[in-house]
């Protein structure tokens, strides 16, 4: 019976894979093309900033050297409460007219947003997260999806600064994986979050949907829902690139990812409609659904793995007890012949599975022009492959523990600091 | 949104053909490759009927000619005849692992692959008896069902067979079977419970441990 449980979930995965890289392949001609826009807009860019001043300066000169005309977009910085140098740093700035600052009691991203979004001139609000930097093109790239009136925001691509440690690298490999997958999606109409490092948003729509949501962990998300509820359009543009920063350490991605996976938990039961809703789209009649199904079977396929590892760990260490550990006696090579004989069904759809995923993983270096390294860049590669589910099953015990059992309601920053969850 | 060229439900229907396509073939190979362990199990039991019919033909020459002369070359042969049905038992324990959509699909190759050992183990017998040989049989009793210590067993065993190598041959019998000679063994030895071993004739009942599988071995 388990048995074939297990097929119909790697089925599951498989169909899924077929689903997106038949898509890739139908539009790939397509997918870099970005529509002329018919006029300039003016923009706002709003900075949300708390605690960054080593990352504000790139953030704000990034956006100060947009090839846009300068008259036609400001910057405005939202100091959200900071208790370091994000101030001064800012008001350097204010001095040579550069941007305007706002200064506001610490109450989280959103509000601070929400803040500037209130005192925005433009007809497009640019977000850009403090410790993100946008390519100097992003502006030029993504208003011609505003042509069409019903687009409420514009997604960018986003790839990570630097990836000096492990699990900068294996995140640098998913970054890389999501600005595939976000485009393919644009494609149905079913993104469901408009992330935070270099989303643009039509003003007009933004403050009649009610801004962003100052009680979710997740307003990017969130607002994606709410955008999508009142059946607006959300798009993504591959040549629009924003570089963000990623946790170096475990207990920053574990926080991190927390507050993703705890968000997403909130978000979907907040628009709990779309489920198996038609009139939702393909994000309401497939993608929603098939993410939490995908989610429970990863989790279940992960938890009956290490069922059976701690299954066969216990047995291999009642075995050495039996001998009195004389090991030395009894480990020798498994003969080659007998691989041969343990090969079944499962490993060959897993074979096929992995080849699947490679696919996916060299379109998605081919979509974000990424050269395909493969002498720096193997061991990104394999590490993304063989740890990423891992990890992911790890956030998500941990984000389902969280939920039932420590989540408060307040919001809070990037990696969820304690801070500012006050 | 930006326009894909063909609508949602084509992809969804293609999707589900190359996948069905993809997951059938994968299935196909499998069951390919099941048949291909199949006939190589069949071809190596082939090999040690073909084996042990040599070994009973140079029983009955030397009967025959009533001398202990080929005795060295009998157990020679008493060995490759042990190592061939060790290895062949890997092989169907490795295939009856891996094999958990059609469990079916083995128990046949296993239940001649039983006769054959049993086979083996008379002759080995004979062989021992006639040539006055040195080495231990083992026949050992287990169960797939309701026996936690066979493994455990199994494994001490192997253990054993490691550190005397061409001394002590073992035989294992898969009593859950549903093999009439395993049951007329079982009966003739009265195996009552699993794991039990028989060594060189005499019932050990219940897991045997090392400490007393030295003893009886003289393993020094």
């Amino acid at each position: 019976m388990i048995s074939i449980i297990i097929l119909c979930l790697l089925y599951f995965f498989l169909f899924l894979s077929c689903f997106w890289v038949i898509v890739f392949l139908d539009n790939l001609d397509v997918l870099w093309e970005d529509p002329n826009p018919k006029k300039k807009y003016q923009i706002s860019v709003i900075i949300p900033a708390y605690n960054e001043e080593k990352n504000i300066t790139k953030s704000i000169e990034s956006t100060l050297s947009q090839n846009y005309p300068r008259e036609l977009f400001e910057v405005i910085v939202v100091n959200d409460g900071s208790n370091d140098a994000t101030r001064r740093i800012c008001e350097s700035y204010v001095k040579k007219g550069l941007i305007r600052l706002f200064n506001k009691k610490n109450g989280g991203k959103a509000s601070a947003m929400n803040l500037g979004i209130r005192h925005a001139k433009g007809e497009l609000i640019f977000i850009l997260d403090a410790d993100s930097k946008a390519d100097k093109n992003c502006f030029n790239n993504l208003i011609g999806y505003f042509n069409n009136s019903k687009v409420a925001a514009v997604t960018s691509s986003m790839t990570v600064t630097s990836k000096k440690t492990f699990l900068q690298k294996i995140q640098w490999v998913e970054y890389l994986f999501s600005i595939l997958m976000r485009k393919i999606m644009s494609l149905f109409n079913c993104l469901h979050v408009t992330p935070g490092p270099g989303s643009i948003y039509r003003k007009s729509i933004i403050q009649e949907i009610g801004g962003f949501s100052e009680k979710t962990l997740t307003e990017d998300m969130e607002i994606a829902f709410n955008i999508q509820d009142k059946g607006y359009i959300i798009e993504n543009s591959l040549n629009s690139v924003v570089l963000t920063n990623t946790p170096e350490k475990i207990a920053d991605l574990i926080r991190q990812r927390r507050r993703w996976y705890t968000g997403f938990i909130e978000d979907s039961s907040s628009y709990k409609h779309f489920f198996f809703n038609k009139n939702k789209g393909f994000l309401g009649a497939f993608l929603l659904p098939s993410n939490v199904f995908g989610t429970f079977a990863l989790l279940f396929l992960s938890f009956y793995s290490i069922f059976l590892l701690g299954k066969n760990f216990f047995k291999t260490l009642t075995n050495f007890n039996s001998i009195n550990f004389n090991l030395l006696t009894v480990l020798k090579f498994p003969e080659l012949s007998n691989f041969f004989y343990g090969i079944n069904i499962f490993s060959i759809i897993s074979i096929i599975l992995l080849a699947m995923s490679l696919i996916l993983v060299y379109y998605s270096l081919r979509t974000s022009n990424v050269k395909i390294d493969l002498k720096n860049n193997f061991w990104d590669y394999v590490s993304y492959l063989l740890f990423y589910s891992i990890l992911m099953t790890l956030f998500w015990v941990d984000s389902i523990f969280y939920k039932l059992f420590f989540r408060t309601n307040s919001a809070g920053w990037r990696y969820g600091k304690k801070e500012a969850l006050n | 949104m930006a326009k894909k060229k063909h609508s949602t439900n084509f992809y969804l229907i293609m999707a589900f053909f190359v996948s069905a396509v993809i997951f059938a073939s994968g299935i196909g190979i499998g069951l390919f490759i099941d048949n291909l362990k199949g006939e190589s199990i069949s071809a190596s039991l082939s090999d040690m009927r073909l084996s042990l019919q040599d070994a009973e033909i140079e029983l009955l020459v030397m009967d025959y000619l009533g001398g202990s002369l080929s005795c060295d070359y009998l157990t020679m042969k008493s060995t490759e005849l042990g190592e061939q049905s060790t290895n062949l038992g890997t092989q169907l324990d490795v295939f009856e692992q891996s094999n958990q959509i059609n469990p079916d699909f083995y128990v046949p190759l296993k239940q001649e692959y039983t006769r054959v050992l049993i086979k083996n183990w008379i002759t080995l017998e004979e062989i021992k008896k006639s040539c006055n040989s040195n080495y231990s049989t083992i026949l050992y009793f287990y169960n797939n069902i309701d026996c936690q210590l066979c493994d455990n067993q199994a494994y001490v065993l192997e253990y054993f067979k490691s550190l005397l190598g061409d001394k002590v041959l073992i035989f294992a019998l898969d009593a859950g079977l549903n093999a009439g000679v395993v049951d007329l063994l079982r009966y003739n030895f009265n195996v009552e419970e699993y794991p039990s071993l028989v060594i060189n004739g005499e019932l050990y009942s219940g897991y045997q441990d090392t400490n007393v599988l030295t003893q009886i071995l003289n393993v020094s």
